[in-house]
């Protein structure tokens, strides 16, 4: 791998943080289909069902998380290939 | 046919005699704990789906502050430090932030302890129920005999026949008849009503009553002229709950002066084995038993009154109400409301068969207009009403009856001698036992056949039936 910081090793990075959150996202569907298949009524079950359901909604607020931060990085290669930099460094 | 002898209880107590007949019907024994240790395993398989995902969140989180020290992004940091920074912390953030992946899988692991707790709570009540059973059994044993404990347990699941079986040593467990009280069972809860309530509880709310005409089950019976009539009229109408769950008859007698008497007929249980997760819509099964025990309030109670408006029972006609196991109990329940002027009902007398007596039974009584009185028939051997773990009530308004038995017919299986505890709950042996009731010459019983034709029972000119289903709304 480069080590330059140049453009292509940057949206490789944004490209493996797209990866994970993928990844995440498929495993809140996994759960929440896990406790779904909770096949009988109660109180414990419904209790079951609704940690899934906030771990599910937890496991989304990651992901977005980190698609957030491979668009941070995106930007950031932007950045990088316009000028060499964002201007704001003197040299 | 074999003749055995009955005892009575109640002011004044003596033998007497009467004729019993031979083999009968079985209560029907399904199901139970496995719906439990399904349940079970199917949390556990939840915990560990939850615990892997924690896993994999966590190395989620770890990759992410690896690309955080990317040498790509770091060597980048000259070439852009305004976005590197939003970049850096955007990943940090990903990975240790309020929503960041390693703090997410602290959750998911902390999920899988609370979720492995729920399965093993659950099992573990199921543990206590069980032990509850065999505290049950072991006392069955007592009355029956060695020979009688399989039987016994495997009344077990049918001891929700009446909420006393679960629910007396779930009691006793919890600080009734041991000190101390139970790790599973809250401070307070001792006591069957207070046990029977926390039990209750696990169903949940129960719905609204579904009461249904059914005029095509309207069979009307011949006036009853003794006991052994209106016993038989409750066979009759437990004999539709097979097709019909939760089949209730409001006969109305009419007399040669056109004044108009009632008998409800409450068969017993329809679904003994029913548990929170899988309760339906029939509202005599246990959880009616626990409310029932617990003096909750309970569909299948407040349906029947439904049904009785719906028959036409006017609040100053005098009923009778007879029941069969927990239809017994729920008689009891609600002539005690009638007494108390909760229901708009003139409940006058309560015939039960293989019935636990109920804490309600000593409300009851009275010389008044309101009075009610019980007549409880027993049958010796069928372990049902001896489930309530005390000696029959010795009231004045209450007189028990109980009869057969004594290994009169030794080796008869299924018969009124036999050894088979279940079938002994049988109503065909209720039907036998009234009969014997009504030979008897026993002041008690001599007593509690004039004051029912008195009250009008036995003299009907002809009788109307109409039969209702109570269910309730599924919740």
């Amino acid at each position: 791998m480069a080590t330059d910081g140049d453009g292509d090793g940057l949206r490789g990075v944004a490209a493996a943080a797209r990866a994970l959150a993928d990844d995440l996202g498929a495993g809140a569907a996994d759960v929440v289909a896990a406790a779904e298949s909770v096949a009988w009524e109660g109180l414990a079950a419904d209790a079951a069902r609704a940690t899934a359901r906030a771990g599910a909604d937890r496991l989304d607020r990651t992901v977005r998380a980190l698609l957030d931060a491979a668009a941070a990085v995106d930007r950031h290669a932007d950045a990088v290939g316009r000028a060499g930099g964002d201007g704001w460094w003197p040299w | 046919m074999a003749l055995v002898s009955a005892r009575v209880s109640g002011p004044e107590s003596g033998p007497v005699s009467g004729p019993v007949s031979g083999a009968g019907s079985r209560l029907r024994v399904v199901g139970g704990a496995g719906g439990v240790v399904a349940g079970a395993d199917d949390l556990r398989d939840l915990a560990t789906a939850y615990d892997e995902l924690g896993d994999r969140v966590r190395r989620t989180g770890r990759a992410v502050l690896g690309l955080a020290a990317d040498p790509d992004l770091l060597a980048s940091a000259v070439r852009g430090p305004t976005t590197f920074a939003e970049a850096e912390a955007a990943l940090v953030a990903a990975a240790l932030g309020p929503d960041g992946a390693l703090r997410g899988a602290a959750t998911w692991e902390a999920d899988a302890v609370a979720v492995r707790a729920t399965a093993a709570g659950l099992v573990a009540a199921d543990r206590l129920a069980a032990q509850a059973v065999g505290r049950v059994a072991h006392r069955l044993g007592g009355l029956l005999g060695p020979g009688a404990l399989g039987p016994a347990l495997a009344l077990g699941a049918a001891a929700s026949v009446a909420a006393p079986p679960l629910v007396e040593p779930l009691a006793a467990l919890a600080g009734g008849t041991v000190d101390g009280s139970h790790p599973l069972l809250p401070a307070g809860a001792a006591g069957t009503a207070g046990a029977a309530g926390l039990l209750a509880a696990t169903y949940g709310p129960e719905g609204a009553p579904v009461v249904t005409r059914r005029s095509d089950l309207d069979r009307a019976p011949a006036p009853p002229r003794d006991v052994a009539d209106l016993i038989g009229g409750l066979a009759g109408v437990a004999a539709l709950a097979g097709t019909a769950p939760g089949a209730v008859a409001v006969d109305t007698l009419v007399g040669a002066d056109g004044t108009r008497r009632h008998v409800v007929h409450l068969p017993g249980t329809d679904d003994m084995t029913t548990w929170p997760w899988t309760r339906d819509g029939d509202a005599r099964d246990l959880g009616a038993n626990l409310r029932l025990a617990s003096g909750s309030p309970m569909t299948y109670g407040a349906g029947v009154l439904r049904a009785m408006a719906e028959a036409g029972v006017g609040p100053d006609e005098p009923v009778l109400i007879t029941g069969h196991s927990q239809g017994g109990m729920a008689a009891t329940a609600l002539a005690a409301a009638a007494r108390s002027g909760e229901v708009p009902f003139d409940v006058r007398q309560v015939v039960t068969a293989g019935s636990p007596a109920t804490p309600l039974s000593a409300t009851l009584g009275g010389a008044g207009a309101r009075g009610v009185e019980v007549l409880a028939l027993e049958h010796r051997g069928d372990p049902v009403p001896h489930l309530d773990g005390t000696a029959p009530v010795d009231a004045p308004h209450r007189v028990t009856v109980i009869f057969g038995g004594d290994g009169a017919v030794p080796g008869a299986a299924g018969g009124a001698g036999g050894a088979d505890p279940v079938d002994r709950h049988g109503l065909r042996h209720y039907v036998a036992g009234a009969a014997a009731a009504d030979a008897s010459d026993h002041p008690s019983l001599v007593a509690q056949r004039d004051r029912l034709a008195d009250l009008g029972f036995l003299d009907a000119r002809r009788v109307e039936r109409r039969v209702f289903t109570v269910g309730r709304d599924e919740p």
